[in-house]
């Protein structure tokens, strides 16, 4: 097991500094003076020089490179561009703690509705409830999270007082009605997940049934309960557990159109807002704080499944 | 998921390889019987499924809007840059739906249905455009990693990672900002990005197609790589790669439309375009203003789910 973590760290590693290399090159193969599009094109000389000394373009390559490596090991992505005195990592931070109660809540209720969804469908194969959660997922994973975003706000939001139009409560909210604002973003990740992760359920689920072990199992009379809480559900679940190690970075940073939708302060926000004001220090520190989020998530799927499946740890080794 | 796609397929080949290894002459004959049952099988595909519900239905939406975008003409013939008027001369301003304005009008009096009609145009350029080459990208990519595996592999496959680890939408966010806003550079960020995951589906239908008797026994006659990956695996491989071509497509209907939602469209934005249109429009629905917004929001949806439909059918076909 100890083997199967280091290697697995080194390969995350590998990939970080492939990311640290493909960020680091943007700006330098861009046409153009990046310096001169992020001050502005009436910027004085000696603003332009200053931008382009907090990007570090004047350095070489390897040098600008070596910087954002020490960067993300320390976590210290200079200060943002366009709010002087604010830290990159503070503003990262908060934000990140916003998409983190978001994140939180939605898992809450995508992960049991899903996995039963599944479950259930695999359990009645065939069946209209099989069909109906497997169409129904088809079809409502594919829709950006935008378009089901003002969908809700329309049928849900303006005609019934309990839903709330912004995601973010007020200041010193209790925790209910934190929540309460937080229902509409967290129904849209619902809707786009819950097909998604009961299809990913409902396959592992089949395989698993289909197996020696559990045909074995069931010839020994052990009851269809005692069954899949003994021998299917640990197997079945490995795909499910990968599926929403892989899918966490994207709920973290990619729910852009979520959160402009419900003017909710998250990480994905906050990486547009810093698109928009050509802040491209704050702009790079949130893209990176998510790519790291996505590895360790996906690390932690895949050190679970090495502990649910012994044979996982050799086999990922190959 | 997508490993065991062309049994079918690779036994036809497989009955005929030992024949071509013990009778030369008769070799010629039994690869036309090969490729005719090759023939025959996607034919047989072909037949269950155009009569499968979710592909009609998906072709049908999808047809009407590839209609939308090239002739919008023949389905409205409203200006979607002008006010409506009625026949007094006065403006139809932010009505609700009407027999004057089948969606309505916006908040500056432009038919909502044209809009529509017309926004179908620049995500149906855009889109598949980029998913082609995308698939061209991706496909030789993944075969080059499938069958050569090694280091060449170890290199490409740790490269697919790591843009495969930030979502999509933030990177062509940080690509869009770096190198400007325009069509070229749209297509080109969501090809770029695309690639990566189409080269790990391909990659993965490679290396079990390249473990099969017929490609070692090709291998044995001593045909060129070249040769092999393209003569021999990339015809059992089709199936996968449309497929992955359909799902790519409804991925970067998704993708282009969340970026114009967000600000990151090249055109006008007094131009018609789904995405544009609801982030122009949105913060109305508060005041009960929805129909600019939900009919193109629903136009997107719709597309997106007809796309889905039909990938989900050919997958299912081709499994069958």
């Amino acid at each position: 097991m100890a083997r199967f973590i280091l290697r697995r760290l080194g390969l995350s590693l590998i990939t970080l500094l492939i990311i640290l290399v493909i960020v680091t090159l943007i700006p330098n193969i861009a046409p153009g003076d990046p310096a001169r599009k992020i001050a502005g094109g009436t910027a004085s000389p000696e603003r332009l020089m200053s931008v382009r000394e907090s990007l570090g373009l004047d350095d070489s390559v390897a040098e600008q490179l070596s910087n954002l490596f020490v960067s993300v090991f320390t976590l210290d992505f200079g200060d943002s561009f366009t709010k002087p005195g604010e830290s990159v990592m503070g503003l990262v931070t908060s934000s990140l703690w916003t998409s983190g109660k978001l994140v939180l809540f939605a898992l809450v209720l995508v992960l049991p509705l899903s996995i039963a969804g599944g479950l259930l469908a695999a359990y009645r194969k065939d069946t209209w409830i099989d069909r109906t959660i497997v169409n129904s997922g088809l079809a409502m994973s594919s829709i950006p999270e935008f378009v089901a975003g003002v969908i809700f706000l329309t049928v849900l939001a303006v005609p019934i007082d309990f839903f709330k139009v912004g995601a973010d409560a007020p200041d010193g909210s209790g925790v209910f009605t934190q929540l309460q604002h937080l229902l509409l973003p967290a129904f849209v990740i619902l809707t786009v997940y819950f097909g998604y992760i009961a299809r990913v359920t409902r396959a592992g689920t089949i395989a698993a049934l289909e197996s020696d072990y559990a045909r074995t199992a069931f010839m020994k009379g052990i009851s269809t309960g005692a069954v899949f809480r003994k021998h299917v559900v640990r197997n079945a679940l490995q795909p499910t557990v990968a599926v929403v190690g892989t899918q966490l970075g994207y709920m973290f940073g990619g729910m852009v159109g979520l959160e402009i939708v419900f003017n909710y302060p998250g990480l994905g926000k906050l990486i547009l807002n810093a698109a928009q004001d050509a802040d491209y220090p704050l702009l790079r520190g949130g893209v990176l704080v998510v790519a790291i989020i996505y590895m360790l998530a996906t690390l932690a799927a895949d050190l679970i499944i090495a502990w649910m499946n012994p044979r996982a740890r050799v086999l990922t080794e190959g | 998921m997508t490993d065991d796609h062309n049994d079918d397929i690779t036994n036809g080949t497989d009955g005929a390889a030992p024949g071509a290894v013990n009778e030369n002459s008769s070799a010629k004959d039994i690869e036309e019987a090969a490729v005719a049952t090759r023939k025959q099988i996607a034919k047989e595909q072909r037949r269950v499924l155009f009569r499968t519900p979710g592909f009609i239905i998906g072709s049908a939406i999808l047809l009407f809007w590839v209609v939308s975008a090239i002739f919008p003409t023949l389905i409205t013939d409203t200006d979607p840059k002008a006010t409506v008027r009625l026949d007094d001369g006065s403006a139809l301003i932010r009505e609700g739906p009407s027999a004057d304005a089948w969606f309505g009008t916006d908040t500056i009096g432009r038919d909502v249905f044209a809009r529509v009609i017309h926004g179908a145009e620049p995500v149906l350029v855009v889109s598949p455009i980029a998913t082609i080459l995308a698939i061209i990208a991706g496909t030789l990519v993944g075969l080059a990693m499938g069958y050569y595996l090694g280091w060449v592999d170890e290199v490409l496959s740790r490269i697919v990672e790591s843009i495969l680890s930030i979502p999509v939408i933030l990177t062509a966010i940080l690509v869009i900002f770096t190198f400007g806003q325009s069509t070229p550079v749209i297509i080109g960020t969501v090809a770029l990005l695309f690639t990566a995951p189409i080269a790990r589906t391909v990659r993965a239908a490679t290396i079990s197609e390249a473990q099969l008797d017929y490609v070692t026994s090709a291998k044995m006659r001593g045909e060129s790589s070249l040769f092999i990956i393209t003569r021999e695996i990339l015809p059992n491989i089709t199936g996968v790669i449309v497929v992955e071509m359909t799902v790519r497509l409804g991925y970067a209907v998704f993708t282009v439309a969340t970026l114009a939602f967000i600000g990151f469209s090249a055109g006008d934005i007094t131009e018609p375009d789904w995405g544009v249109d609801v982030s122009q429009q949105w913060e109305r629905i508060v005041g009960d203003v929805w129909w600019p917004t939900i009919f193109p929001a629903l136009a997107i949806a719709s597309l997106v789910i007809a796309v889905n439909l039909v990938a989900d059918s050919i997958d299912r076909a081709t499994k069958s």
